[in-house]
């Protein structure tokens, strides 16, 4: 999984490294943005981040005017797809769709700060990212979900592939095996000791 | 059955991020509600995405953003699912779970008249008032007419007035002078959003983040 990094040590020159261009059909696009989220591949988030961003400032600067503005905004919205890839979800759009309601998301928080001086972040309510099981108040804990994340990122990276594979991107076991190029049975015994280790650590599932 | 739905304009601007807040909310009220409509918006994106993102051979030089790139990379944490949490308002004697898009807004005390309560959302947009406004059984809204516009989304509940009978996510956009005497045989919730102020954008402009227009 880190052999990426370890052949760049220095993340600099690991930028310099890479093609500069590159013919992006769909797949390619979310063969990219899978193996960032279940890899953490550096690789391909830099190969995404340079077809992305000339795009997303364009589009920011023809919407904000300024061109340190639309900086941000390309800063703002690569992190968030460097942060949460493992929330896309393929069955449920594109890649260009995904990446698109991210800038956009990003852009609206930034023109209502501009034009109310309001600090709240309500694009994530308008336009959420994932389907999420929306909650009553108190009903539950915040911490929980931090807690489980502390749990998933101590399995083994193989182990963490699949978990946030099937749990966060939601994606079936099926399609895990042919993006992380396994048999089938290796991914459902992965998944079975993952799980069997996390409820060893004592995590609620 | 849901009725009155926003036109395909508005809904192309709600995807872009184009509307005010109040009317981003109001649309993406009616879209939890209305399959037919979120099943529109969701082409919509896709065709703004695709206009967006249109990739060349050449995608020209990037290195202006390599410091960037390096920066984002230096950092390996991810961002778990956020938890929406939604908000319980009092508003008319009766207690209501909100939407998701209302979760984080705040609101003012509400107010009373006979049976007609109302709450304004903290907004800050100007001669834009939106509110939450609950009828109780019984209820008649005095007949009253706008110079500006009037949107009613039914967040619960029903009501009609003269041209019909609205329920549970219907989205009325009204314009220009019309009168209307909404009435709830057996109460309401609703959220409106009102201008009383004479516009000189016509059509969707005026319902644009006036951001963007002080730009262009």
């Amino acid at each position: 999984m880190a052999t990426a990094t370890r052949l760049f040590a220095n993340t600099h020159e690991y930028a310099k490294a890479l093609p500069m261009t590159l013919k992006s059909p769909p797949q390619d696009l979310e063969q990219l943005l899978l193996d960032v989220a279940l890899k953490r591949d550096k690789n391909a988030f830099s190969q995404l981040f340079k077809l992305f961003a000339p795009k997303i400032k364009h589009h920011a600067q023809s919407k904000l005017g300024s061109q340190d503005a639309a900086n941000d905004i390309v800063q703002e919205t690569m992190t968030n797809v460097w942060r949460k890839a493992h929330l896309f979800n393929p069955n449920k759009g594109a890649v260009n769709t995904w990446v698109y309601t991210i800038m956009r998301n990003v852009t609206f928080d930034a023109l209502r700060k501009i034009q109310s001086n309001r600090e709240d972040v309500v694009s994530e309510d308008i336009w959420p990212l994932i389907d999420i099981e929306t909650v009553k108040p108190m009903e539950e804990d915040h911490l929980s979900t931090n807690l489980l994340m502390k749990h998933i990122n101590e399995l083994s990276p193989e182990q963490q592939a699949v978990v946030k594979g099937i749990y966060f991107s939601g994606i079936s076991q099926e399609q895990l095996a042919i993006h992380l190029d396994l048999p089938l049975g290796t991914v459902k015994s992965r998944l079975r000791l993952a799980m069997a280790k996390l409820k060893a650590i004592g995590a609620h599932l | 059955m849901i009725n009155y739905h926003p036109d395909s304009q508005l809904l192309t601007s709600y995807v872009s991020g184009e509307l005010m807040t109040s009317f981003s909310c109001a649309v993406a009220i009616h879209l939890e509600k209305c399959p037919s409509c979120r099943h529109k918006a969701e082409s919509f994106i896709e065709q703004k995405a695709c206009h967006a993102f249109q990739f060349e051979e050449s995608n020209g030089d990037s290195s202006e953003f390599d410091g960037m790139l390096n920066a984002i990379l230096s950092d390996d944490g991810i961002d778990t699912p956020p938890i929406n949490y939604l908000k319980e308002m009092e508003i008319g004697g009766e207690q209501f779970t909100l939407p998701r898009a209302l979760s984080k807004l705040s609101f003012g005390k509400a107010s009373s008249i006979g049976k007609i309560s109302r709450s304004r959302a903290k907004l800050d947009e100007g001669s834009v008032r939106t509110s939450l406004m609950h009828i109780e059984a019984g209820g008649k809204v005095p007949q009253h007419t706008h110079k500006g516009y009037e949107l009613t989304l039914v967040l619960s509940g029903k009501f009609k007035d003269e041209s019909g009978e609205y329920s549970e996510g219907d989205f009325i956009f009204l314009e220009g002078k019309h009168k209307h005497q909404p009435v709830s045989v057996n109460g309401c919730l609703c959220m409106t959003i009102v201008s009383d102020s004479l516009h000189f954008t016509q059509g969707i402009n005026k319902l644009l983040n006036p951001i963007g227009t002080y730009i262009y």
